[in-house]
C-alpha cells in the first residue's frame, strides 16, 4: 500500500509544483501504470517536432524497487532513434536497472528528466547494436534483461 | 496418552495457518496447561485472539509472555495493536515503540510495519486529544450563548418593571426587541469566531519538508542521517539497504552501521505530530 501514498504524493507534487517543460501527464490514474509524454526541447534534428510516450509499471515495493519504464508506440508517438533504446521501446538506461543503478529517491518525473536529456544529448541517428535479433528474442520483462554499458560516449 | 506442549502449539499453527484461529486458540490454551513458562505459546495465542478481536484476552497474554521474555519483540507489538484496538493510543504508542526498538537491534524484518503501528498510534492518540479539544470548545460556545440569552432576559425583565412604574410606556416592545436582536447578533458573532479558529486549524495542513522522508515522501519516525548528511526514514532506508547497500543519493556504499540516529529531527517529529496528528496520512 505505502506505493499507492507514495505515487500519490508525486502526483500531488507534480500538481503543485512548476511543471517541467517537455513532460506531460497523460494517464496516471492507476497506481499500477503511468503514462508519460516527452519532448525534447532543443533543435536537435533527431526528434524535433516529435513527442514520445513512456509507460511506467510499478510493483507494489516501489520506489525502493525500480519502475519498468519503456517506450511505447500511440498515434503519432514514435519510438524514438537512440544507440541505447530498441525498436520494441526498451531503454537500457542505468538508472532503470535493478542492480545499483536504480535509487528510491529518484520519481517518475526524475526518471522522465533524465531521459529526455539522454534524448537531448544524442546525436546518432540510429539503433542499438543487434536491435532486430533483441527484439526478435524479446517477451521477457526488460527488468530482468542484463545489459552490458559497452559505450560510455552515449 | 497426552500430547506434548510443543505438539499442541504444532497443531495450533497449523488451524492458524489454514484461517482457523478459535481452533489455534484452543491448541495453544491446551499446550500453555501442560507448560506455561514458554512464552511462544502465549505470543501465538495472542496473534490468534487479535484475530478474533478478544482484545483484553490478547493483553493478558501479551503481559504473560513479557513477564516471561522481557524484550520480547512480538508481545509488545501484539499488546500495542490490543490497546490500540481498545482506544488506549497513548499505551498503544509505548507498547509499539518497544516493539519497534526490540525490531531494530533484533534486526527483525517487521520493522517497517511495527513503525506504521506507531505512527498510527500516535495519529489516533492525536485524534482523542482533538475531539476533547472539539468538546471543551462546544461546552464553551454553549455556555457562552447561555450568558447571552440570560442576560437579554433580564434586560428585559427590567425593561418590563420600568414600563411598569411608567404606568405603560409605548416604546417598551420595540425596546424588547432591539434587546433580543442584540442578543441573537452576539451569538451569531461568537459562532463565527469559533467556526473561524476551526478553519484556520484545517487550512494549514501541510508537513514541512525537512520532516519528509525522501523515499517514502511520508513523514519520519526515526530519523537517521547517511554520511552525506541527508536525513531518511530508519525502516525505510533499512529496506532499501537490504538490496541495494548504497547511499540512495551518492551510490556510494552504505551499510546499516554507518547510520546515525538524527536526534534532533526526530524531536522536531514527534512534536509536530503530537499537535497534528493528520500528518501520519498526509
Amino acid at each position: 500500500m505505502s506505493h499507492a501514498r507514495r505515487l500519490q504524493r508525486e502526483l500531488q507534487k507534480m500538481h503543485q509544483d512548476v511543471p517541467v517543460p517537455g513532460i506531460t501527464m497523460v494517464n496516471t490514474e492507476n497506481f499500477t501504470q503511468w503514462q508519460m509524454d516527452i519532448e525534447v526541447l532543443d533543435q536537435n534534428p533527431i526528434y524535433h517536432g516529435k513527442t514520445f510516450r513512456l509507460n511506467f509499471k510499478f510493483t507494489e515495493n516501489y520506489p525502493i524497487e525500480a519502475p519498468e519504464v519503456m517506450f511505447v508506440r500511440a498515434i503519432d508517438r514514435e519510438i524514438p532513434m537512440h544507440p541505447h533504446i530498441y525498436s520494441n521501446g526498451v531503454i537500457c538506461l542505468d538508472l532503470l536497472s535493478s542492480g545499483n543503478g536504480w535509487s528510491p529517491v529518484q520519481s517518475v518525473e526524475s526518471v522522465c528528466m533524465s531521459i529526455q536529456s539522454m534524448l537531448t544529448g544524442n546525436t546518432k541517428n540510429e539503433r542499438p547494436r543487434g536491435d532486430e535479433q533483441f527484439v526478435l528474442g524479446a517477451g521477457r520483462s526488460p527488468r530482468h534483461i542484463r545489459f552490458v554499458y559497452d559505450d560510455p560516449t552515449v | 496418552m497426552a500430547m506434548k506442549a510443543d505438539e499442541l502449539k504444532q497443531k495450533g499453527n497449523v488451524c492458524f495457518q489454514a484461517g482457523d484461529f478459535s481452533g489455534a486458540e484452543k491448541f495453544y490454551t491446551q499446550a500453555i496447561i501442560r507448560d506455561s513458562t514458554n512464552a511462544a505459546f502465549f505470543t501465538n495465542r495472542a496473534l490468534a485472539r487479535l484475530k478474533m478481536e478478544m482484545f483484553e484476552d490478547v493483553i493478558n497474554d501479551c503481559l504473560k509472555a513479557i513477564e516471561l521474555s522481557p524484550s520480547n519483540m512480538k508481545a509488545y507489538s501484539y499488546l500495542g495493536q490490543a490497546q490500540l484496538a481498545l482506544n488506549h493510543p497513548s499505551e498503544a504508542l509505548h507498547s509499539s515503540m518497544t516493539a519497534y526498538e526490540l525490531a531494530i537491534t533484533q534486526r527483525s524484518p517487521s520493522v517497517a510495519s511495527i513503525a506504521a503501528a506507531c505512527l498510527d498510534a500516535k495519529k489516533k492518540r492525536w485524534e482523542q486529544r482533538e475531539e476533547k479539544r472539539r468538546e471543551r470548545e462546544c461546552q464553551l460556545m454553549l455556555k457562552m450563548t447561555d450568558i447571552i440569552e440570560r442576560d437579554a432576559d433580564r434586560a428585559v425583565d427590567e425593561l418590563l418593571k420600568k414600563g411598569r412604574m411608567n404606568n405603560g410606556n409605548i416604546n417598551i416592545s420595540e425596546q424588547e426587541e432591539e434587546i433580543r436582536h442584540e442578543a441573537k447578533e452576539r451569538v451569531r458573532t461568537l459562532e463565527d469566531v469559533f467556526g473561524k479558529a476551526e478553519a484556520v486549524r484545517c487550512a494549514r495542513r501541510e508537513v514541512p519538508d525537512y520532516l519528509i522522508d525522501n523515499i517514502t515522501f511520508s513523514i519520519m519516525l526515526d530519523p537517521v542521517i547517511t554520511k552525506n548528511g541527508h536525513s531518511y526514514d530508519r525502516a525505510t532506508l533499512l529496506d532499501h539497504l537490504r538490496r541495494s547497500q548504497t547511499d540512495p543519493l551518492t551510490r556510494e556504499p552504505l551499510s546499516e552501521k554507518d547510520l546515525i540516529p538524527n536526534y534532533a529531527l526526530k524531536a522536531a517529529s514527534d512534536l509536530f505530530l503530537k499537535e497534528n496528528g493528520w500528518a501520519v496520512d498526509w
